[in-house]
């Protein structure tokens, strides 16, 4: 995915390292407060840690684990890819 | 009561003034502590109170909280703390309760707020103060700020500036150290000082700059943003980087597996190694107890009542504890350090096939010392689906208590062939876990449908975990446990004696062969055979003996005899039990230390039906085995069931089926090995 790419994707398929924007949160209405809750919402930046599942953000100055499903539900804008993700 | 204002010295021991009439004045002003789940809330309320807290729950619900008297300013206040949160929009039974309290509408009205922020996470404390102070201000009940781990947040080079911190967030702000007990006597101060005080300035409490935008929590988090750089200036970089470096390995894939289980191994290893020592000095006060009760009081129902009923069934209880206090203890300080939260992370990929969280793994294992902390500890599970599902299958994992069952039944079978020996302890292990993912899997599927919430949770800072914290909750849990099961327990240990000692039957109500038997062992100087016989007799005549010769035939099916079925009906409280109860019917008396185990289980080994056929065959000797690891069989666990689900109704189910599911699977397992020969 090329750094400047504005096309949503799903966070549980972005590439690790990145930091991102997140533009929609598609979860049921439960789960969407419990990651608002955290700081995943809609125009929050993050950053994607580690993937796989369950895979590691950084969001609001911590670290949050969260399953794959969730990430699923969750589509995101990449900002920036500093340097190539240290596991590729 | 007065509303007045404050007296600026109000004399002493005359109560603080309050804000409100909300008939706390006689005990003082409530005051709730309000923050974050890693904020290092209970550290402070701990520091507060100390041993004078005390763990309660909220009127009408299962929500537990702490509360502790505190001296604020040389007078008595109440303080109360609140179950963490991260925002007041609850998604949980326990942040349900938080928020009522915090905007009014709860159980307890408290006079005053004290927010706890984590000074190293700033920005994401910050969120819930954006809501607090809007609560506070709606409210009017005055809010200051306990700006947590300074001491760490100053190492790290974060520099906090608490005027602009103060005037942004409209209230007082108090940097404080609950690990060193730094700040504690200003924060006590203006504790002191805050009830009844007005509600601070008015201040923004979410970003009204045009370029945000998105909802409410957005907006909120650009001000919790903004005024955490204003405070704080960029974040920290060295903060987090420890824990980084760590969590490479503990949150990999496989690494973390693997450290997940040395983690566990070590916890495990701890609680049995050190547990023993304490179990043995309580058993031993136990029969020295009951000794020299047994010497004082003279012989009779009354002493029977108080050595075998009382302090046996209060001993039975407390032999417990040491495995608990060291579970909960271990776990405190996991929790602490932040390891917890790892374990949970590392585990959820494996846990959600079966249909339960990451969260419910460390209970699971906790139940392999002892159900009742176990259950205890399942409050971490948000979802109550989730959450009943693991309390539901957590007493079927082989816990301590067992340990003596299997050992009796494994000696039967196998004494002489440590390889097979083995290999049933590690099997009977095995069927427990097998049965509890089984179970709870089906249970997701048929009577708690839905799926299993997904994952999320913060990873918090790696920190060094504090003893003191830990002892507190270690003794807290401790208390907890005596209360609650003890009373119960009391109980029903009393109607389990009263039913194997009535109908009481004397020399004369045996039969002319019984009473033969006995005068003979008599004169040949055999007292304590003769004993033991009369107590076999009398066991058999009693309550619990005629009921286990009438449910015999329930049991037959299974390959148990009458007296393996009064074994069965006398464990319903303690399986252990039944290691006992098989001494008496098999005359060896009801004291079992380790020459005896050899002696009973020769006993029994010989013992034969009627017919000239062995009781304990291995099929009979298998069935009880399956039939242990899967049954109920003790009543401490079923009154934390009680206490956790808050319903009887669940008590009631998670007897029932376990106790189906230990007489199906012994049925077949008997059957089964008849039909080859084993019989």
């Amino acid at each position: 995915m090329p750094p400047t790419s504005t096309q949503p994707a799903r966070l549980s398929e972005a590439p690790a390292g990145g930091v991102f924007r997140v533009v929609r949160v598609d979860a049921e209405s439960q789960d969407a407060d419990r990651l608002k809750a955290m700081g995943v919402c809609r125009g929050r930046r993050l950053s994607l840690i580690q993937n796989g599942d369950p895979l590691i953000v950084c969001v609001v100055g911590s670290r949050v684990g969260m399953s794959s499903r969730l990430a699923d539900t969750v589509y995101v804008e990449l900002e920036c890819l500093p340097s190539p993700p240290s596991e590729a | 009561m007065s509303t007045a204002a404050p007296a600026p010295t109000p004399t002493k021991d005359a109560p603080l003034p309050v804000a409100n009439d909300s008939g706390s004045a006689a005990r003082g002003p409530v005051i709730a502590l309000v923050g974050n789940p890693n904020s290092g809330k209970t550290s402070l309320f701990n520091r507060l109170t100390g041993l004078r807290a005390q763990t309660a729950n909220f009127a009408g619900t299962t929500v537990e909280h702490r509360r502790g008297r505190v001296r604020i300013a040389g007078h008595s206040a109440e303080l109360i703390d609140l179950p963490g949160l991260y925002s007041l929009d609850a998604t949980t039974p326990d942040e349900r309760v938080a928020r009522q309290v915090v905007v009014g509408e709860g159980p307890v009205k408290p006079d005053a707020l004290v927010l706890v922020i984590d000074a190293t996470n700033l920005e994401r404390n910050l969120f819930l103060a954006s809501q607090l102070i809007e609560a506070s201000r709606s409210t009017e009940r005055p809010m200051l700020v306990a700006l947590n781990m300074m001491d760490l947040a100053t190492k790290h080079g974060v520099h906090i500036d608490r005027k602009k911190l103060e005037h942004d967030l409209g209230c007082p702000v108090l940097p404080v150290s609950a690990r060193s007990g730094e700040g504690f006597s200003e924060l006590n101060s203006a504790i002191g000082k805050l009830v009844g005080s007005p509600v601070g300035l008015p201040v923004q409490t979410q970003c009204a700059c045009s370029g945000c935008a998105g909802c409410a929590f957005s907006r909120r988090y650009d001000w919790a943003e903004s005024v955490a750089r204003r405070a704080a200036g960029d974040p920290s970089v060295t903060l987090g980087r420890t824990t980084e470096k760590i969590d490479r390995f503990l949150t990999h894939r496989v690494v973390g597996l693997i450290g997940f289980a040395a983690v566990m191994f070590a916890t495990f290893w701890t609680i049995y190694s050190l547990a023993s020592y304490p179990m043995d000095w309580i058993e031993g006060l136990t029969a020295s107890a009951g000794d020299l009760l047994g010497r004082w009081l003279p012989a009779g129902d009354f002493r029977s009542l108080i050595v075998d009923g009382i302090i046996g069934g209060v001993g039975g209880m407390l032999v417990f504890l040491p495995q608990i206090c060291i579970l909960f203890f271990m776990l405190s300080l996991l929790e602490d350090s932040g390891y917890l939260a790892r374990a949970a992370f590392v585990m959820d990929r494996l846990m959600q096939r079966v249909g339960l969280p990451g969260k419910a793994f460390v209970p699971m294992l906790s139940a392999h010392a002892c159900a009742i902390p176990a259950i205890m500890s399942t409050r971490v599970i948000e979802d109550r689906r989730d959450r009943l599902a693991t309390i539901l299958v957590l007493p079927l994992m082989t816990c301590s208590a067992r340990v003596p069952v299997y050992a009796l039944v494994i000696a039967l079978l196998f004494s002489n062939s440590p390889v097979m020996a083995a290999t049933v302890f590690t099997a009977a292990y095995a069927l427990g876990i097998v049965a509890a993912l089984a179970m709870a899997w089906l249970f997701k599927r048929t009577l708690l449908p839905g799926e299993t919430r997904p994952l999320v949770i913060e990873l918090p800072n790696y920190r060094l975990p504090s003893l003191r914290n830990a002892l507190l909750q270690t003794y807290d849990r401790a208390t907890v446990f005596i209360k609650n099961a003890g009373t119960t327990i009391l109980l029903i240990t009393f109607v389990l004696w009263a039913a194997s000692t009535y109908p009481k039957t004397s020399f004369e109500d045996l039969t002319a062969e019984q009473q033969t038997t006995i005068i003979q062992l008599e004169e040949v100087g055999d007292t304590e055979t003769a004993e033991h016989l009369m107590a076999e007799y009398s066991l058999e005549g009693s309550i619990t003996g005629h009921i286990g010769q009438t449910i015999e035939p329930v049991f037959a099916p299974l390959g148990f005899d009458w007296k393996m079925s009064i074994g069965v009906v006398s464990s319903f409280a303690a399986r252990e039990v039944i290691v006992s109860t098989l001494s008496v019917l098999y005359g060896l008396g009801d004291e079992v230390d380790h020459d005896q185990t050899a002696t009973l289980t020769d006993r029994l080994r010989h013992s034969t039906h009627t017919d000239g056929t062995k009781v304990f065959s291995t099929a009979a000797c298998l069935s009880l085995l399956v039939f242990y690891v899967l049954a109920m069989q003790c009543l401490p666990t079923q009154v934390v069931t009680k206490r956790e689900t808050g319903s009887w109704r669940w008590t009631a189910f998670q007897f029932g089926y376990m106790t189906v599911l230990a007489y199906g699977a012994a049925l077949v397992t008997y059957q089964t090995a008849a039909a080859f020969g084993l019989g």
